[in-house]
């Protein structure tokens, strides 16, 4: 893992980017120092999700400039970026997005896995964070089995698992009563903590995004306001 | 539902509805020729038939001699399993935009058998236009391998008003087995009006699995035992030789999910992340490897059992003077065995393709996660070679010996074990390196796909 410095974690400069006729990102800025936790907020279709695809490297904007951890993603081929996403950043995907033909076990230690640990240690670490995150079912469960909440339980114990430098993660409590949700976020928002972790949070929950030290709202791809929230 | 609603809305609409359509006919009319073409032989006039009407001039011994002609009978309705497996993969090519469109008949009000009918009637449409196809497709055969080839070396006589009738046969009975084909593999679906789709578990291979493979050992064992009997005796020698094939087939296609899970487990264990990966995608879809396993498993039985009469003969009089007829034989068996080898591994290429495209969004998800294409190119391979290379090497090194040394006994003749090692080794490197190129092939053929799998935007994939 990367050490933390005093240079941002992220820096996304006037990032453009459309799908076909869909204009997603028009000219957004941003800046995320390490530890920090930013709530990325706005309404359904505002470009919240390729802000933060585009941040965590996973798409590659068609304008703009993205330093993360010191590297510009953009000068960054595919193999570069995923190498980089594979030890320094940990992924929550809406909906949990796990892989269908892992178990939860196997979906949890994946990241340790790619990064060559040995596979007994890895499973070890995935279930520690399984119980961490709460989640209360079997450990070899396949994901189709899952409710929507216990995949996000998953989904954020995968992203914590191998200690990343940053965290992107994208509507983490969506499938989850409040009460869940909340005790998840206080989870990946408290490890993040320990650990000087930076956290990229999309939501358009406004109690989620209360929990973040900035908020910066999007509208129609480009940003329409910053506030400090602590 | 009306007939002519689940006529109309099985009809193929989109792209993949179209290629699988063309898939599933084309195979079909293969198989369909095949079949004909074995029937055509079975009706030649033969040398020691004593009929009437003469052999048809030009054709070869080996469809006029009546112990040849079994041999080559069973060779066409072999090359029609591997066809018939592709055919069964095309039925699933592109089943989750498939399983998606039922869901919003379901929502409009369809019922679970309503789904079932559409999905019956579509593959039941593509088998009927394969059955029609199968007749220009003999001709072409015939014309491969009844006009093209030199008087004595032809296997088909001109096509008859017998040939007619059977494929008018063939039509309706291709479709019979589309219709049950594609009410069978749409039923392991459950489709909800919610868009919900859950696909029941694949089970594990269970007690039927089990006694599929017992009962396909014993019908081999009991053939073996029982051929020195019929031996020479026409309808008879064909019949327990069909039976001991049907046997093979039944052993191997119930073996096939045991032989690909054992084995990707065991590579499981040994290696890392790459082979887990594998492997997990197989236990997801195990059926459609273990068809081609089951497929190349005989493949490998049918090359280890040539290997061994070729060392056998070698070991007697080798191929001098009037041998060369043998070796013509052995020629169009490998021809065969290598033809049925290639159209399994397509069957796994159309699998494995199908099976990327389903899976863009968990690719694109292990994308995000880390897992490069280069990587997934790595995993695919695995899978692909799990599925193909133990089966292949399995059925020459374990399945030929056994066929062989067993129906030495049975008629008095035993093989050596050590004479029986040394040529099976050799088939069975052979199969295994034949198999892992071809999978190596395919998995480079799959490469663009695999890139485009990967893309990260499939994230955006509803």
């Amino acid at each position: 893992m990367t050490s933390h410095s005093a240079a941002p974690m992220l820096e996304m400069i006037g990032v453009e980017h459309a799908y076909r006729r869909t204009v997603a990102l028009r000219g957004v800025s941003l800046t995320v120092e390490p530890g920090e936790v930013v709530a990325v907020t706005g309404p359904s279709g505002c470009g919240k999700s390729t802000l933060l695809h585009a941040a965590a490297g996973i798409v590659r904007p068609q304008a703009g400039a993205v330093r993360l951890l010191g590297h510009d993603l953009t000068a960054l081929d595919e193999p570069a970026r995923t190498h980089l996403r594979r030890r320094e950043v940990g992924i929550v995907l809406q909906f949990g997005q796990l892989v269908p033909d892992l178990s939860v076990l196997e979906n949890v230690a994946l990241p340790l896995l790619l990064d060559g640990h040995e596979r007994a240690a890895a499973y070890t670490a995935a279930t520690a964070w399984l119980d961490r995150a709460g989640f209360d079912a079997e450990v070899g469960t396949p994901p189709a089995e899952l409710s929507g909440g216990q995949a996000q339980r998953v989904a954020v114990a995968r992203a914590l698992v191998a200690g990343p430098a940053v965290i992107f993660a994208d509507e983490p409590t969506g499938s989850m009563d409040t009460i869940g949700g909340e005790q998840l976020l206080e989870l990946l928002l408290g490890a993040a903590g320990e650990r000087g972790t930076a956290v990229v949070l999309v939501t358009h929950d406004n109690v989620v995004a209360a929990h973040a030290d900035r908020e910066v709202r999007l509208r129609d791809g480009r940003v329409e306001a910053e506030a400090v929230l602590r | 539902m009306r007939p002519s609603t689940a006529l109309a809305l099985a009809r193929p609409a989109s792209i993949a509805d179209r290629g699988r359509f063309a898939l599933i006919s084309g195979s079909t009319a293969l198989a369909g020729a095949l079949l004909l073409a074995a029937l055509h032989i079975l009706r030649l006039p033969t040398i020691e038939s004593g009929s009437a009407e003469p052999p048809a001039p030009g054709l070869a011994n080996y469809v006029t001699e009546g112990g040849l002609r079994a041999g080559v009978v069973i060779a066409a309705l072999l090359l029609t399993v591997p066809v018939f497996a592709l055919a069964v993969q095309a039925l699933r090519v592109g089943s989750v935009a498939r399983d998606r469109r039922m869901a919003s008949l379901r929502l409009a009000g369809a019922t679970p058998r309503d789904v079932r009918t559409i999905a019956a009637v579509e593959a039941g449409g593509a088998a009927v236009a394969g059955g029609l196809l199968a007749g220009p497709a003999y001709l072409l055969l015939w014309l491969l391998a009844g006009v093209l080839p030199p008087a004595g070396a032809r296997m088909l006589a001109t096509p008859d008003a017998l040939d007619l009738l059977a494929w008018a046969a063939v039509v309706p009975l291709a479709g019979i087995a589309g219709v049950l084909a594609g009410a069978a593999l749409h039923g392991r679906t459950i489709v909800e009006p919610l868009g919900v789709r859950r696909r029941a578990r694949p089970a594990a291979p269970g007690r039927s699995n089990l006694a599929g493979l017992i009962a396909g050992v014993a019908l081999v064992l009991v053939s073996v035992v029982v051929f020195p009997t019929v031996a020479s005796h026409g309808a008879g020698e064909l019949g327990v030789l069909l039976a001991a094939i049907f046997g093979l087939l039944l052993a191997a296609f119930a073996g096939g999910p045991r032989l690909v899970l054992g084995y990707a487990h065991v590579i499981e264990r040994r290696h890392g992340v790459e082979a887990l990966l594998a492997h997990r995608r197989l236990q997801a879809d195990p059926r459609s490897a273990a068809r081609v396993a089951g497929v190349l498993f005989v493949c490998g039985v049918a090359l280890g059992v040539e290997a061994l009469l070729i060392a056998e003969q070698l070991s007697q009089s080798g191929f001098g003077g009037g041998d060369g007829f043998y070796l013509v034989g052995y020629g169009m068996t490998a021809i065969v065995v290598l033809v049925a080898a290639a159209v399994a591994l397509l069957t796994l290429l159309v699998g494995a393709a199908d099976g990327l495209l389903d899976a863009r969004r968990p690719l694109a998800t292990l994308a995000a996660l880390g897992v490069d294409a280069r990587m997934l190119e790595r995993v695919v391979g695995r899978q692909l070679s799990a599925s193909a290379v133990p089966a292949a090497a399995a059925g020459a090194f374990v399945g030929a010996p056994a066929i062989v040394m067993l129906g030495g006994i049975s008629v008095g003749m035993p093989f050596l074990l050590a004479t029986v090692l040394v040529p099976a080794s050799i088939a069975a490197l052979t199969a295994a390196l034949v198999t892992a190129v071809g999978a190596r092939l395919s998995a480079r053929l799959l490469r663009s796909l695999i890139r485009s799998a990967v893309d990260p935007e499939n994230l955006r994939v509803a």
